[in-house]
């Protein structure tokens, strides 16, 4: 992991959001993120685990255990799937595989994936909302 | 001694800014990383516009800019090694004045910035002299050039890992003597000087462990978390079947030690690498034979990070029916090694006499910031990655909902000859490195089916996320802190 651009990245979203960063966990959580309509409640934590070839791959994505769609599940929704760290269920993820993600270390950064995220989960049943966004 | 390590890009660098045709003295920051030796991360020049005095004999920046940089310097974590230089001279020498200026300069940053490590560097139109503080008084330090190869001109008197000592004895063993025949006495001592570290013990590491035990290398460090398995059998070298479930190192290890007479010293690691990067420190050189293209991602990004020299060799065979997945996401290579499955039995597809095999092999030496890294080829694999970082239950769950194939986790398939072609032409290559009878070559790529081996030159690319200027050249173990921060403040509720 690099920490000067992981460190960065994290201040740079901390200006928009409140945002708690770890190095040695290698987290990122965003403490109240606006989740798009149709999401229950719109305000809630969402966390970014950081893969130690970071920026080379995309973070891991878990959204709050507390949060639901309002129609049926969505299907890019990890219910059973939690952090290492989570034995109570706090988180779910987030699955981006089929997302067409196209990850680029040059170029992207956790602000735009944040961007991204916004986008996917506005759409959670779509096959590539990054693509449509 | 301590060392200031620069890249040739570095070195190319200092040179195009400090040394003009005017011969005025000119003056750059190197932001250099490390904790021992100083490892040039970046060079930032001072304009002339920002210099408070220079001429063809002496240069000082504005004492503003000189707060700005060391500030800029040391928030990134980094220590500055102030460099001038002397455009008239060839192999330059700290000068009675300079010496009194640094003497200046010391007891000025060191009240500004108390504990905090520097260094003085003069650049000449050959060679670079450089001290370094080291608490009570400044002393001097070698400078090494990695990939110095790549110069137009090579740095005068500077010091090589591979150097020996001026008086080190002849070889009167026989074990060595064609060896000596062959490169030289001096050679021979260079490599029994080196120590060198090997990530995956695999078909193709087990192979570089033992060609360099009989070489006469001084020291392997042997790091590999698995154990061995029956199918590993057909192609690790030195191990047998009453070693089956035995860590592949240590089977490894008493193999090295009997092919060695003795004098080898190895240690052994029952590790991922990402987990133990500091057993790789004293390494004069990491090989990377591991199947996992994390942990060639890592080793690549640690060498690039120490300015140590990075040699990543592997294997791909492709069939008709499937295609092997490794290393390389633009089908440049791919890799093969050490561990048989991902843990997931699958079984793998049966070939047929009358299909076509391709087997292709590579050895990419890395000389960070000299030539092209990992990822200035973007030799990546995301798709491969994401995979290997999975839990098992993450797996499963992925499987199930068919975001992973099968074939995506079964093992590849892998040869002894193969493996035995590359891992010859990697220790060929660092035997060119280090006893320095031939210039390495950058990239050999070798194709069985037309028993061609290429030789290809790279350069390292200004916007890789590694070695470029956005990453993380000469930073040291800096990456691996605990920098952690908390939002200021929770907003007003909005919704």
């Amino acid at each position: 992991m690099k920490r000067g651009r992981a460190y960065e990245e994290a201040e740079k979203l901390g200006d928009r959001y409140p945002v708690r960063y770890s190095e040695s966990d290698r987290r990122v959580i965003i403490e109240r993120f606006d989740y798009p309509e149709g999401w229950d409640p719109r305000f809630a934590p969402l966390r970014y685990d950081l893969p130690d070839t970071y920026p080379r791959d995309i973070p891991s994505v878990y959204v709050s255990g507390d949060v639901s769609y309002e129609h049926r599940n969505p299907e890019h929704l990890l219910n059973r799937i939690h952090p290492s760290d989570d034995d109570d269920g706090e988180w779910a993820k987030w699955c981006i595989r089929d997302h067409r993600v196209g990850w680029d270390p040059k170029h992207d950064s956790l602000v735009k994936l944040t961007s991204m995220m916004r986008a996917s989960l506005a759409s959670p049943h779509t096959d590539n909302p990054f693509e449509e966004a | 001694m301590r060392t200031l390590r620069l890249s040739a890009k570095t070195v190319r660098r200092l040179r195009e800014t400090l040394l003009k045709d005017d011969e005025q003295e000119r003056f750059a920051f190197v932001y250099a990383g490390g904790e021992g030796d100083l490892l040039a991360h970046q060079v930032v020049t001072v304009d002339d516009e920002a210099m408070a005095r220079q001429s063809k004999t002496a240069c000082r920046p504005a004492p503003e800019i000189e707060r700005e940089r060391l500030s800029e310097c040391y928030d990134q974590q980094l220590a500055p090694v102030l460099a001038h230089s002397h455009p008239f001279s060839a192999e330059p020498r700290f000068s009675s004045i300079d010496v009194e200026s640094m003497g200046r300069f010391r007891e000025w940053i060191t009240g500004l910035f108390p504990d905090q490590p520097f260094g003085f560097a003069v650049v000449g139109t050959s060679g670079i002299e450089a001290v370094a503080d080291d608490e009570t008084r400044l002393e001097a330090i070698d400078v090494e050039v990695l990939g110095e190869w790549k110069l137009d001109r090579p740095v005068t008197g500077t010091h090589s890992r591979f150097d020996i000592d001026a008086d080190a004895s002849t070889y009167e063993d026989q074990r060595y003597d064609r060896n000596v025949r062959a490169f030289g006495n001096d050679g021979q001592q260079r490599l029994e000087s080196a120590t060198v570290g090997i990530v995956g013990v695999g078909g193709l590491g087990s192979m570089v462990a033992e060609q360099l035990s009989r070489l006469g290398v001084g020291e392997v460090v042997l790091v590999d978390p698995d154990e061995v398995e029956e199918s590993n059998l057909s192609r690790i070298s030195g191990v047998f079947d009453h070693q089956i479930g035995e860590p592949k190192v240590t089977a490894l290890r008493n193999h090295l030690l009997q092919s060695s007479g003795g004098s080898l010293s190895v240690t052994t690691v029952q590790e991922r690498i990402q987990n133990c990067p500091s057993v790789l420190d004293d390494c004069d050189i990491i090989i990377g034979c591991v199947d996992s293209v994390s942990a060639r991602s890592f080793c690549n990004e640690y060498a690039v990070k120490q300015l140590q020299y990075y040699l990543d060799a592997g294997v791909r065979i492709d069939t008709p029916d499937r295609t092997a997945a490794g290393t390389s996401s633009n089908g440049m290579m791919a890799d093969q090694d050490s561990k048989e499955s991902n843990g997931t039995a699958i079984e793998a597809a049966v070939q047929t006499d009358d299909q076509t095999v391709e087997m292709t092999g590579y050895v990419h030496l890395v000389a960070p910031g000299s030539n092209a890294c990992f990822d200035c080829l973007g030799r990546h694999d995301q798709a491969a990655a994401r995979i290997e970082q999975l839990s098992p239950t993450e797996r499963s769950a992925e499987q199930e909902r068919g975001y992973i194939d099968d074939d995506e986790l079964a093992p590849e398939p892998a040869v002894v000859h193969l493996n035995g072609q590359c891992a010859s032409k990697t220790v060929s290559v660092l035997v060119d490195l280090v006893t320095g009878v031939h210039t390495p070559p950058d990239f050999i790529r070798y194709e069985d089916h037309a028993h061609e081996m290429t030789e290809l030159t790279t350069a390292p690319s200004e916007h890789c996320p590694t070695c470029g200027t956005d990453g993380v050249l000469g930073v040291g173990h800096r990456s691996f802190g605990d920098a952690h921060f908390e939002p200021v403040e929770t907003p007003a509720e909005s919704d």
